[in-house]
């Protein structure tokens, strides 16, 4: 009896090394696999950039062109918007005033959602973007709990299921979205933009699952050219440039004028920065009263 | 040895009831794995509804139990009578639980980049890890119970009962750690979801230990009898301790300066189902029924289990939904603001009940063929 108890010490004693070395060995996988991160294209030139945007509230008039142009370069689908805008009136007449702030993803430095991510899919990239690996996604949207600033969105539909929609908006009008696919010879998609994938395979098209931001144009940026929601706007109210290079326009600009960034005080260091403001109007010069 | 019981009429008309909801919970889980969350409620601004609050109750339910069999390791001896039984709804609730948490997922099948391509910094990675751990070890802990390795059980024991203290406050630390979501960022999320855990799990196990007995007609032992009244005791301490972290929570929260947070708060404690459900139901009557000395026998103990799960799983839900539900910017055009909405659809509803039915019907199989009253004696 005593014998094999002390048998079955030893063996289990055995077996717990044999298993514990294992498990070693199984959790090394991750520490070494790790160091093998997905590098973006983008890394290698946008080395050393700090990209930033700088918006001039007193350009931009709100058309909204950076907005619809961003989802036309990024084949955003119905109801996301990478590229929004806040747009608040507020007062009491005649004491009214009109507010209207585009916004975008900040691709802060201290990115929360870059933290949280438990995939590392939401990660900072070339350039300091704070980029999303559609292959690492899990869909879990803890990055958009992270975000502070609402700007991920989460595909819960199909790619473009507008598509496929034989809704007619006028009946015996207007052809349906189904039609008109057919009309360009069954392509499911008739137009979309298929540059945007050059810079990262899977963020042409975001398949169903995962989330999705603004890249600051990436695939744009790599090639030397603007992000798209700049290159659009018509009052060139959105300037882009590398903070790291004195000479570019946004350090001249944010040089010039005091700047705000959204929510700085929760120290996620944003890199889009609004200056100046508009307001037509004006008032009759006073010292006021008591 | 128990012998094999037969079956009672009642046994059968709760199979029934089991399965039933198993099928109608997987017309759910087939439309949202179809249909993805399109058939869900949630939406990019409330990007969570009522899976991941589903997750926490599994999670804490599993966490609570193992915990209260914690006491068993450091030296409460009469744990030994529920041990088992608690170890069983600790592997079935982390089950259901870990079940749920990948149907939420957009990309499951992704998953396997936890592992080539891990963040850790992030919570949730660790949150994976640690939940793996941890159920490896439930379920090795209940061989050895199973098998009366008395000596091992105890070292298994501490260590289950650390992994899921380490488990549940990762996930509190999930919340704990969003720093911009103020309704969420506490440095003690993580302790106030043990405290939750200990309360879930306890009364999950006081509410099976005792359903047994009275559907089987068996006679308590004395033993056993009195591991019952002191579970039921210390529940209800526990939810006296919930009711005080509740009151200053809501105090501090509807008191605060940060717009988002109070908006929160207001919305929350407008609500008719905060009130009725989660404070009155789990939390207040349960604290009569288990203190008050005429109301703390066997059916007032169930009584106040089944209203503490109800009420605490309605809190699970307040809690996530209370941390998405004000816009993080107001006026921002495609967001609702101030507050965004959420309401589960049918094909919600149906997941989490698969889910369970699915621990309840993984339980009732265990108890029948697993003897639960067995206790782990030397040989």
């Amino acid at each position: 009896m005593d014998k094999s108890k002390i048998t079955n010490k030893e063996i289990s004693r055995r077996d717990f090394l044999k298993y514990g070395g294992l498990g070693v060995a199984a959790a090394m996988v991750p520490v070494v696999t790790s160091g093998l991160v997905n590098a973006d294209s983008g890394d290698a030139i946008l080395e050393g950039k700090r990209l930033a945007m700088v918006i001039d509230l007193q350009k931009c008039v709100g058309c909204g062109a950076c907005v619809i142009g961003c989802k036309n370069e990024n084949n955003v689908k119905d109801g996301i918007a990478w590229a929004s805008r806040i747009v608040r009136t507020s007062g009491k007449f005649p004491n009214v005033k009109y507010e209207y702030t585009p916004t975008l993803c900040n691709h802060c430095w201290n990115a929360p959602c870059v933290a949280g991510c438990p995939t590392a899919a939401m990660h900072k990239a070339g350039g300091g973007i704070t980029m999303h690996d559609p292959d690492r996604c899990i869909g879990c949207r803890y990055c958009i709990i992270n975000c502070p600033y609402g700007v991920i969105h989460f595909n819960d539909e199909e790619e473009h299921p507008f598509w496929s929609d034989e809704t007619h908006a006028i009946e015996d009008g207007t052809p349906s979205a189904a039609e008109v696919v057919e009309k360009v010879n069954g392509r499911e998609i008739p137009y979309y933009n298929p540059a945007r994938e050059l810079s990262r395979k899977g963020t042409g098209i975001r398949r169903r699952g995962i989330v999705e931001k603004c890249t600051f144009c990436d695939h744009r940026v790599v090639k030397g050219e603007l992000p798209y929601c700049v290159e659009v706007c018509p009052a060139n109210a959105r300037i882009f440039g590398d903070l790291d290079d004195p000479n570019s326009e946004v350090n001249q600009i944010l040089g010039r004028f005091p700047a705000y960034r959204l929510k700085e005080e929760l120290g996620t260091s944003p890199r889009v920065y609004y200056v100046r403001s508009f307001n037509p109007g004006t008032y009759n010069s006073t010292k006021g009263s008591v | 040895m128990a012998e094999q019981k037969s079956a009672s009429r009642g046994y059968y008309i709760w199979i029934a009831v089991v399965v039933i909801a198993l099928v109608l919970g997987a017309w759910g889980v087939g439309k949202l794995l179809i249909e993805g969350h399109a058939s869900a409620g949630t939406s990019s601004q409330m990007p969570w509804g009522i899976f991941v609050p589903g997750y926490i109750f599994f999670v804490a339910a599993s966490a609570g139990c193992v915990i209260v069999s914690l006491g068993y390791a450091i030296g409460i001896q009469k744990l030994e009578l529920v041990m088992k039984r608690a170890v069983l709804l600790g592997i079935v609730t982390l089950l259901a639980g870990g079940l749920l948490i990948i149907l939420d997922l957009g990309s499951p099948l992704t998953s396997i980049q936890f592992m080539l391509s891990p963040n850790v910094q992030s919570p949730m990675w660790w949150l994976a890890i640690f939940y793996l751990i941890y159920l490896i070890l439930l379920v090795v802990e209940f061989v050895l119970i199973h098998k009366h390795k008395v000596k091992q059980i105890k070292v298994v024991g501490v260590t289950a009962g650390l992994a899921a203290i380490a488990v549940h406050s990762t996930l509190g630390g999930l919340f704990g750690l969003a720093a911009v979501r103020t309704y969420f960022e506490s440095a003690f999320s993580p302790i106030y979801f043990i405290l939750i855990a200990v309360i879930i799990g306890t009364a999950l196990l006081l509410l099976t230990t005792i359903i047994q007995y009275k559907v089987t007609k068996k006679e308590m032992s004395p033993d056993l009898h009195s591991i019952v009244m002191s579970l039921a005791k210390f529940l209800g301490v526990m939810v006296g301790v919930a009711i005080f972290f509740t009151i200053w929570k809501d105090l501090t929260g509807i008191r605060s300066t940060i717009d988002t947070t109070a908006l929160a708060y207001e919305h929350l404690l407008s609500v008719w189902w905060y009130w009725v459900v989660v404070l009155l139901m789990g939390l207040i009557i349960p604290l009569f029924l288990l203190l008050n000395s005429g109301t703390r026998k066997l059916y007032g103990i169930v009584a106040a289990s089944v209203l503490v799960l109800i009420g605490m799983f309605a809190a699970r839900i307040e809690f996530t939904i209370g941390g998405e539900i004000v816009a993080v910017i107001q006026n921002l055009q495609h967001l609702q603001s101030p507050l965004g909405s959420y309401s589960p659809t049918f094909v919600e509803i149906a997941v989490v009940i698969f889910a369970i039915a699915l621990a309840a019907l993984l339980y009732t199989v265990g108890n029948r063929k697993l003897e639960l009253e067995d206790v782990p004696r030397h040989h």
